[in-house]
């Protein structure tokens, strides 16, 4: 065996340990969203089950919005895992707003159930109007 | 004893194709996992489902969101714990009109069934909601509880 040979086959394994290190990390879950759009608003909703509102995090920046919850569920101590679906504790999800259409200093939101609702109202001009038609 | 039960719905929840990956090497790289009493039928369905043990009981966390209490039944028969329940569609919940762009979010019907292992008391089981998440508390039998044998100074 070339020592060529010996380093592509040696390769792959020092590769190997980089998932297990990420795996160490958190994963962050990424909560999956619903987005509609009304004539005056765009409505996102979010699954962030085990959420509380104290841990909730609505923020828009630079037309980035960003939601954030930590999921916190009671735990009893000496609890070990048998199976999990979920994995990680804390959910994030990024948005880029449109700056002609969102107005920021509208934007509700409200957390129910572990669904996050984030209202994000349009400009009065990118509202849909209907025109009366004259006869 | 126990099975990987089947639900007969396959749901589409987008972030797991990601986790899917991580959620597999984890699994092989952690095999006895599933040789415990207590499993669930497998990933990418909703609800999401943890679950843990301590010597006293088994703890199933149902991530079951925006569901109204009366639209989830958890149900205890011949072994067998199903939680069953519908979440609304969004086009249900909306009359107005409105354009869809992304719809990641499970709607409609769902139904998981866990096996329960014999350690459990099937009457003692109970359940509790907060913030989207169920809380399934099943203890086990007390005779299969672990028991501190006091030692007596002769």
């Amino acid at each position: 065996m070339t020592s060529q040979q010996m380093s592509t086959h040696v390769k792959p394994l020092s590769a190997t340990k980089d998932p297990a290190q990420a795996t160490r990390r958190e994963p962050v879950i990424l909560p999956p969203v619903d987005i509609r759009e009304t004539a005056e608003a765009i409505l996102i909703e979010a699954d962030m089950p085990g959420v509380s509102p104290d841990s909730l995090k609505v923020e828009v920046a630079d037309n980035r919005l960003t939601l954030e919850g930590t999921l916190a569920i009671e735990l009893p101590e000496a609890m070990t895992s048998v199976d999990a679906d979920l994995r990680g504790s804390h959910y994030q999800r990024q948005f880029t707003l449109g700056q002609q259409t969102i107005d920021p200093e509208k934007i509700r939101a409200e957390l129910k159930n572990g669904v996050l609702r984030v209202f994000l109202q349009k400009r009065e001009s990118h509202r849909t109007r209907r025109i009366p038609i004259a006869s | 004893m126990w099975f990987d039960l089947m639900s007969p719905l396959e749901t589409d929840f987008p972030f797991f194709s990601e986790m899917g990956p991580i959620r597999s090497a984890l699994e092989s790289w952690f095999a006895d996992s599933f040789s415990r009493d207590l499993r669930a039928s497998s990933a990418s369905r909703f609800p999401l489902v943890n679950i843990g043990e301590t010597e006293q009981e088994f703890r199933v966390y149902v991530f079951a969101p925006g569901i109204d209490q009366k639209d989830l039944s958890v149900e205890v028969k011949d072994g067998l714990i199903t939680i069953a329940g519908k979440r609304a569609t969004a086009a249900e919940k909306e009359n107005k009109e409105t354009t869809v762009y992304r719809q990641e979010r499970f709607s409609g019907e769902f139904l998981r069934t866990l096996s329960l292992p014999d350690s459990v008391d099937p009457e003692a089981i109970t359940a509790q909601a907060k913030n989207g998440v169920v809380t399934l508390i099943l203890p086990k039998k007390a005779a299969l509880q672990p028991r501190r044998v006091e030692v007596r100074a002769a």
